[in-house]
């Protein structure tokens, strides 16, 4: 415990001692902390809006026409009893007609001298629990005994697998984006600490010498240069962590404000609800790069 | 206290100790003397384990250096006081930081540290400098505190490496004094110089190094031998 308290103090000592340097780290890692925020804040935003784009979208099921009644109910109940239907709802060929109106802005007369032409069958509107639980569905239904009630299944397929793997698309594109950002910060923080770690070993060459000559244990010398920069990315994470709460508190209604646009949202309950993730990402991830590197420079560098 | 069996230090092919077998008793106060490259600072090395021996032994109270696993080199390096021609200080420290940093680095409690320190500084007469910069100190007095340091620990075995090699004649002389008074009480002695002075106010053995070699071991000897 003594030992841990000399090596504290040993730790501060040189962060004062290597002024500049110590400035550098900080920054580099508060930089690098606040990108890993922006992009999971981002990500976790970007599929809160995906999922719900994809929440709200409906697939369309035809029915062929001149269904009964008791068809279409059996095709309601096939419906309801797939897991992945969140709800569903029939649109009888009436609607469908008065909707058909609606669109072309027609009146009855020029409907009924145009209706053949379109397939005026009942239909159903599907949603379901997850975007991609259309998959399954499609299979379901495909491999049921009322494959032949249902009309243009493939059409209906492609034209939902097209919308909904566009947003997909975007989700990847969001994902990978973000990682390979993070990952290049990780590289550049991991760089800069090894170099400040170098450099403080360089330029208390003097005092490790002194350090092995009266006899200091090897983990004596070496604990101080970790813990220099353990304390860094400590205040950088708390630094962090704090800018981010002042400006999600201070800006609470704009940045809600704009999100709302696409999704409902509360920036404030939404940060208090990924507070943990937040706290996590920026203190593990912090220590895990800066206690790797740091450890690799003492390794090269620290000649005991 | 330290035996030198038939040891011989190489660098690449560079030999910079041939042979050398030679052996200190416990008090004894032994001056090194040769020319720069003579062997003298490897000899030194050897002793404090900064160096292992090429071939041969070197046994410091009758732990043979070789056997020596890492773990156990800091609690060695305890037992021997270094002193260095360039003092190597921490300028920007205090004399009582200075001495009280090799316990620290120990592990030694703060109480234990103050009560230590202070006695070491009455011993080299600068407590009264006990709170200034090492920085304004004198080069006589700057030495002092690195003796005081390499005292902290008590050590059987006290190193110096041309500890006169940077102060002026008459501080150069007090140093000496401080030295055989360290000895007197008890404390084994190597002084490594080139110092024809130092070595007549010794009067104490001396032993030549001259390319790695050992060309004289001379009891009370006050004149400096020519190599």
């Amino acid at each position: 415990m003594r030992n841990l308290k000399r090596e504290i103090k040993f730790g501060i000592q040189g962060i004062v001692q290597n002024g500049w340097i110590s400035l550098a780290v900080f920054l580099v890692l508060s930089v690098t902390i606040s990108i890993w925020i922006v992009t999971f804040f981002s990500f976790k935003i970007g599929e809160l809006t995906l999922k719900d784009i994809g929440k709200k979208y409906d697939t369309e099921i035809t029915l062929v026409p001149g269904l009964s009644e008791e068809e279409i109910l059996k095709v309601e109940n096939l419906i309801k009893s797939i897991d992945e239907v969140e709800s569903y709802e029939i649109i009888p060929r009436e609607k469908a007609i008065e909707e058909l109106k609606d669109i072309l802005k027609i009146d009855d007369e020029e409907l009924n001298a145009q209706i053949d032409k379109f397939n005026l069958s009942p239909s159903f509107k599907v949603r379901f629990k997850d975007p991609q639980d259309y998959k399954s569905f499609f299979k379901k239904i495909e491999s049921s005994s009322l494959r032949g009630n249902f009309s243009s299944l493939e059409a209906n397929k492609e034209k939902t697998t097209k919308n909904l793997s566009e947003l997909e698309k975007w989700f990847r594109f969001l994902k990978i984006s973000g990682l390979l950002l993070s990952g290049f910060f990780v590289i550049l923080s991991f760089l800069i600490v090894l170099q400040a770690v170098k450099t403080s070993i360089e330029s208390r060459k003097e005092e490790i010498e002194i350090m092995k000559l009266v006899g200091a244990e090897k983990n004596f010398i070496k604990n101080p240069f970790l813990i220099e920069v353990i304390i860094s990315s400590i205040i950088a994470s708390f630094f962090v962590d704090l800018l981010f709460f002042g400006v999600v508190y201070s800006f609470n209604s704009e940045i809600s404000g704009f999100i709302s646009r696409v999704l409902e949202f509360n920036a404030m309950n939404f940060y208090i609800q990924n507070i943990t993730y937040m706290l996590l990402i920026s203190f593990l991830g912090s220590l895990f790069v800066t206690f790797f590197s740091a450890n690799l420079s003492i390794k090269k560098y620290l000649k005991i | 206290m330290l035996v030198f069996d038939q040891v011989s230090k190489y660098y690449g092919v560079q030999a910079a100790l041939k042979n050398v077998s030679v052996e200190v008793m416990p008090k004894d106060f032994v001056v090194l003397i040769g020319h720069t490259g003579a062997g003298k600072s490897t000899f030194l090395k050897l002793i404090i384990r900064d160096e292992l021996p090429s071939k041969g032994r070197v046994f410091i109270d009758g732990i043979d250096t070789i056997s020596l696993s890492e773990k156990d080199i800091p609690s060695f390096r305890r037992k021997i006081g270094v002193v260095f021609q360039d003092f190597k200080l921490l300028l920007k420290k205090t004399v009582f930081e200075n001495v009280a940093f090799a316990l620290e680095v120990c592990g030694v409690k703060g109480r234990v540290i103050k009560k230590k320190v202070d006695e070491i500084l009455e011993k080299v007469a600068l407590e009264h400098k006990k709170n200034s910069c090492v920085f304004d100190l004198s080069g006589g007095e700057k030495q002092r505190v690195a003796i005081a340091r390499a005292l902290v620990h008590d050590p059987i075995l006290l190193l110096a490496d041309e500890p006169t090699g940077n102060i002026d004649p008459k501080s150069s002389e007090e140093i000496i004094n401080l030295l055989l008074k360290i000895n007197n009480s008890g404390t084994t002695i190597i002084l490594a110089t080139h110092n024809k002075d130092v070595v007549k106010q010794v009067s104490g053995r001396v032993i030549a190094l001259k390319n790695g070699e050992i060309v004289a071991d001379k009891k009370n000897c006050s004149e400096y031998i020519t190599i």
